[in-house]
């Protein structure tokens, strides 16, 4: 079940962590927070399936990482959105919105 | 743009591997920490709370190998990972790498002698400085008949000429084709050295920097006799010297002449010739006293000197080429005798190997490599074959890492690590082994031949070691990796391995068969050199080698007349003959087996000589009083040399049995006269005694005639004592060293040794050829069986489903292991069957050097093979037993 999940949110996923990050730098653990908080625990990810996107976002250019210190004072690594980032998440979510709008198109015509 | 990147990050991460890793970590268990203080906040056990987290997180390892390979942080890591696992997987079979390592050891080793020889001849460059802007320079024939014949030396005056005259030319320096055997006399004793006689201007030619001391002036070589310089090579400087700092300033006596060190070559120069390293250099004004030979400067028809030069800038080696040739003519041509056109002059890069010679020499190593790697190639498969049935038996083990993440990259990249491993473990194997095969075959050479092969095993040897062992890994270990990961998860976890395709497996078979037929060839020609030798050693001379000890002598460095040399000489021996321990001694001007000869014609008395002959043919020594008795060899008829056969006295002769029976069949040749030149009564010898026929040339040559004469009667000033000693040698050796000196001063014996060492020059081509042919076998053998033994072994491993059905269903073990002994045994006698038929074919070929064995001798041909299969058929049992020792069930359920 989690491996579906996971195939499905995989391009998405990408949108979702670039879409929090403009809210701030946040480590792993808080973009996972905040995605789920902000869907209603509706979009519940399998986790540890955040971090290979992280790497493989930084590797693109997309986010930036740079390790800090956490709310409770332990050593984190802190990712933030950068130029080339935002690009793409404007580019992804314009896409998006044209799949979104063409599946409720279909969905109309019943 | 993404791979650049990457390809950044790679390498930095390649640097800080460790730290990459342990970033992941922390990061991964940060996020594993706030997910379980959270759930303990919402009022969860510890230890619920963890499980959660860990579940809520997903498989931790699969992340983490996935988070590692995306940062690309696996390389540096991933390897050193390899490398630890690889060592490990081969700790476990220690027999089956043992075998490889051993067999890959010997290809390898062989490729590595092979490229250091080549390196040697050439590929290194001259240790000069600048060595392409040097430039060797030989006279032309432009009309020879053959390559050797286009190119020839210099006389010193035709090159005293071009070095005079050459304005193309910064330098023209020159040098012996060939060194000289000269005596170095120190301590009483005289020792043979190599020296070269080279111009005064050749080190500075080469560019090159002393280690100690100068070099030659350029004008300490213009008068003859008035610089007794002498510079010393750094091995002689080294061993001989004992490296002393004091050797500089210090006297050298060679033939009889003092000479003052002035200099210590570098080490890293031996000369300028590939196999010509001479132990000192001397002016070539030296040489007219060193060699007694007052003419030696200014003789027009001896060509020995090759010439050394650099050019002047902004010309060219065709332009120089053609001022040579055209001062060459000018030399030339006021002697020649008829209107010909002289020789031309050519400029040849200076190279380790001379010019004419090259081709030779690469073709001839050409051939050389290329059998080398055959064997290379040949093991390769071998492996290949056996790491096959390894790969068989590890197909579920590559299964189950799939299974948990691991990519076919990383997979085939362990197993090719393991590969490598285990190719440069036979690489380090095969350097040892192949440095000291290096140095066995530098010490095959005899002595008293002046060519040395020193072979360096430089950086160049080293790095072709290394990319081999590589490269071999790479060949062999690509298909069974390959096979190996082939995995589809889920009926491998289920079924067994598949067989592989049918071309495949009769490629293998045909090379094994061709293994061992090549194997046996080698080993029945080194069996048959080996017997050859055996009966060379015990083959009757014609004297006695046991108990005596043979001394060189020379007179002529003591400018002394006829007289006074047969004086010396007969106060020699009669000193000689005084030393404890010594039971005879006697003269004679060479000793058989060397590398003299001397031979003749001559008239006998009353007979025509056959038409076309102009006379009667004999092999010619000159010996002193008692030498057959001296000696060992026994008088048939007449008497020995006495003293009474002096100068002046009735020249008397003394012949062999075979020139007896050859000239005088059937009558007495006591009395009889022959002459040494036209049949006038001055040149009249009488034969006075007939000695048995021994072998003088060489062990397997036909009798031939014999003629010695009277040492005191002729003028001999150089020659041989022959010692016959009781007892233990190594005192009489002592003593007869310091007879010479005790009856003049400046006189001291050479090479003095044992008969038995002599004697063994005459067997080096038959105990060379069966070495090399030896080594040559058991290297095949040690192919030819690792490699059979890698097709049983992967047989095995594949049918070993097979195996436990057939047992399963009521089989004994002893028809399992039938089954599959016999299998590799049909290779085995297939091969043997092939080998032998090659071999009756091509064992004539080695007919010259058979001493006392046929080309096709029975018993050899009978007792190898049989040998061989019994070897053979050890390494077909060996795998067989141990798939038959295998539980059924336990081999029904693995696969």
């Amino acid at each position: 079940m989690a491996a579906s999940k996971s195939e499905l949110l995989q391009g998405t996923l990408d949108l979702l962590i670039l879409k929090t990050l403009t809210t701030g730098s946040m480590h792993g653990y808080g973009i996972v927070q905040h995605i789920q908080h902000r869907s209603d625990d509706v979009l519940v990810v399998e986790e540890g399936s955040l971090y290979p996107c992280l790497y493989r976002m930084e590797e693109k250019g997309w986010i930036a990482a740079e390790w800090g210190k956490s709310e409770n004072n332990r050593r984190a690594k802190f990712y933030s959105l950068t130029r080339a980032g935002r690009k793409q998440l404007a580019e992804e979510t314009a896409l998006w919105e044209r799949i979104c709008r063409a599946i409720s198109l279909v969905l109309q015509t019943a | 743009m993404h791979l650049v990147r990457s390809l950044i990050r790679q390498l930095r991460s390649f640097g800080q591997r460790r730290t990459v890793k342990q970033e992941i970590d922390e990061e991964l268990s940060f996020h594993l920490e706030q997910r379980m203080t959270e759930n303990i906040a919402t009022g969860m056990p510890p230890d619920q709370a963890a499980r959660d987290a860990r579940k809520r997180f997903g498989n931790l390892q699969t992340i983490r190998e996935e988070c590692r390979a995306t940062r690309g942080a696996s390389f540096g890591e991933a390897t050193w990972d390899d490398i630890r696992f690889g060592l490990r997987m081969l700790a476990k079979s220690p027999g089956t790498t043992a075998i490889v390592a051993l067999s890959l050891s010997f290809a390898i080793a062989a490729n590595t002698t092979v490229f250091s020889f080549v390196n040697a001849l050439l590929i290194r460059p001259v240790p000069v400085e600048a060595p392409e802007q040097l430039w060797q320079i030989w006279r032309l024939r432009p009309n020879a008949s053959s390559e050797m014949k286009r190119y020839g030396a210099w006389s010193r005056p035709s090159i005293a000429h071009l070095r005079a005259n050459a304005r193309s030319c910064a330098a023209i320096g020159a040098f012996e084709a060939e060194p000289t055997l000269g005596t170095w006399y120190h301590h009483g004793a005289g020792e043979s050295v190599q020296s070269l006689f080279v111009s005064g201007n050749f080190f500075e030619v080469c560019a090159i920097k002393p280690a100690l001391g100068r070099f030659f002036m350029p004008d300490e070589d213009v008068t003859p006799g008035t610089h007794p310089a002498v510079v010393v090579s750094h091995a002689f400087w080294k061993n001989r010297l004992g490296a002393d700092a004091q050797a500089v300033g210090s006297a050298l006596t060679i033939n009889g002449v003092s000479l003052t060190i002035i200099g210590v070559a570098p080490r890293s120069f031996a000369g300028v010739v590939a196999a010509v390293t001479p132990d000192l250099w001397l002016p070539l004004m030296m040489a007219p006293s060193i060699l007694h030979d007052p003419e030696w400067n200014t003789r027009r028809d001896t060509h020995s000197l090759i010439g050394l030069g650099r050019l002047k800038k902004e010309v060219s080696a065709v332009q120089a080429a053609a001022e040579l040739t055209v001062l060459t003519h000018q030399f030339d041509e006021p002697h020649q005798e008829d209107g010909t056109r002289g020789e031309d002059a050519i400029l040849m890069p200076a190279l380790m190997v001379p010019g004419p010679v090259r081709g030779y020499i690469r073709a001839f190593t050409g051939m050389l490599m290329g059998a080398v790697l055959l064997v290379l190639l040949i093991a390769c498969a071998n492996t290949a074959n056996l790491q096959l049935a390894r790969a068989t038996a590890r197909q579920q083990e590559m299964a189950i890492r799939s299974a948990m993440g691991a990519t076919r990259t990383r997979l085939i990249r362990q197993l090719l690590t393991e590969s490598v491993l285990l190719a440069m473990l036979g690489g380090g194997l095969g350097l040892l082994l192949s440095a000291w095969l290096a140095r066995l075959i530098a010490n095959l050479i005899p002595s008293n031949l002046p060519i040395r092969l020193a072979v360096e095993f430089d950086w160049r040897v080293l790095a072709f070691t290394a990319a081999i062992s590589l490269v071999t890994g790479i060949i062999f270990g690509t298909s069974p990796a390959f096979r190996c990961t082939q995995v589809d998860l889920a009926s491998t976890l289920k079924d067994g391995a598949r067989g592989v395709s049918v071309q495949r497996s009769r490629l293998v078979s045909l090379l094994i068969v061709g293994q061992i037929a090549l194997c046996l060839v080698l080993l029945l020609a080194a069996a048959l050199c080996g017997r050859s030798f055996l009966n060379a050693r015990s083959v009757d001379p014609g004297f006695v080698s046991r108990d005596r000890i043979t001394a060189d002598f020379n007179l002529r460095d003591l400018g002394c007349t006829a007289d006074q040399a047969r004086e010396y000489c007969a106060r020699l021996v009669a000193r000689v003959e005084t030393i404890p321990g010594v039971q005879s001694a006697a003269l004679t001007s060479y000793l058989p087996f060397g590398l003299e000869r001397i031979n003749g014609t001559f008239q006998l008395e009353g007979r025509e000589p056959t038409p076309g002959d102009h006379g009667f043919f004999f092999e010619q020594f000159s010996v002193g009083p008692g030498y057959f008795a001296t000696i060992g060899a026994t008088l048939l008829q007449g008497r020995e040399f006495t003293k009474a056969d002096r100068e002046g006295a009735l020249r008397v002769a003394i012949i062999n049995e075979a020139a007896a029976k050859r000239y005088w069949p059937g009558e007495n040749p006591i009395g009889r006269r022959l002459f040494n030149g036209s049949p006038n009564p001055e040149n009249a010898l009488e034969i006075v005694g007939v000695v048995e026929t021994g072998r003088y040339r060489t062990l397997g040559e036909e009798p031939r005639p014999v003629f010695y004469e009277c040492f005191l009667q002729g003028s001999q000033l150089s020659g041989t004592i022959v010692t016959h000693i009781q007892g233990a040698p190594g005192a009489a050796l002592a003593a007869v060293r310091l007879a010479a000196r005790e009856v003049d001063a400046r006189l001291a014996f050479s090479r003095i040794a044992p008969l038995e060492q002599h004697v063994a020059l005459a067997l080096f081509p038959v105990r060379t050829s069966s070495l090399l042919l030896g080594g040559l076998g058991f290297v095949g053998l040690v192919l030819a069986v690792s490699g059979l033994f890698g097709v049983v072994s992967y047989s095995v491993a594949q049918r070993s489903r097979e195996v436990g059905i057939r047992m399963a269903l009521g089989a004994q073990r002893r028809d399992v292991l039938r089954l599959l002994f016999v299998q590799g045994l049909k290779l085995a006698g297939f091969g043997l069957l092939l080998g032998l038929g090659s071999a009756l074919a091509t064992t004539r070929l080695l007919q010259s050097l058979l001493f006392g064995v046929s080309a096709i001798d029975p018993v050899t041909f009978i007792a190898v093979p049989m040998v061989l299969f019994g070897i053979a058929s050890l390494a077909c049992w060996i795998p067989a037993r141990r798939a038959a020792l295998v539980d059924p069930m336990v081999a029904l359920r693995t696969e």
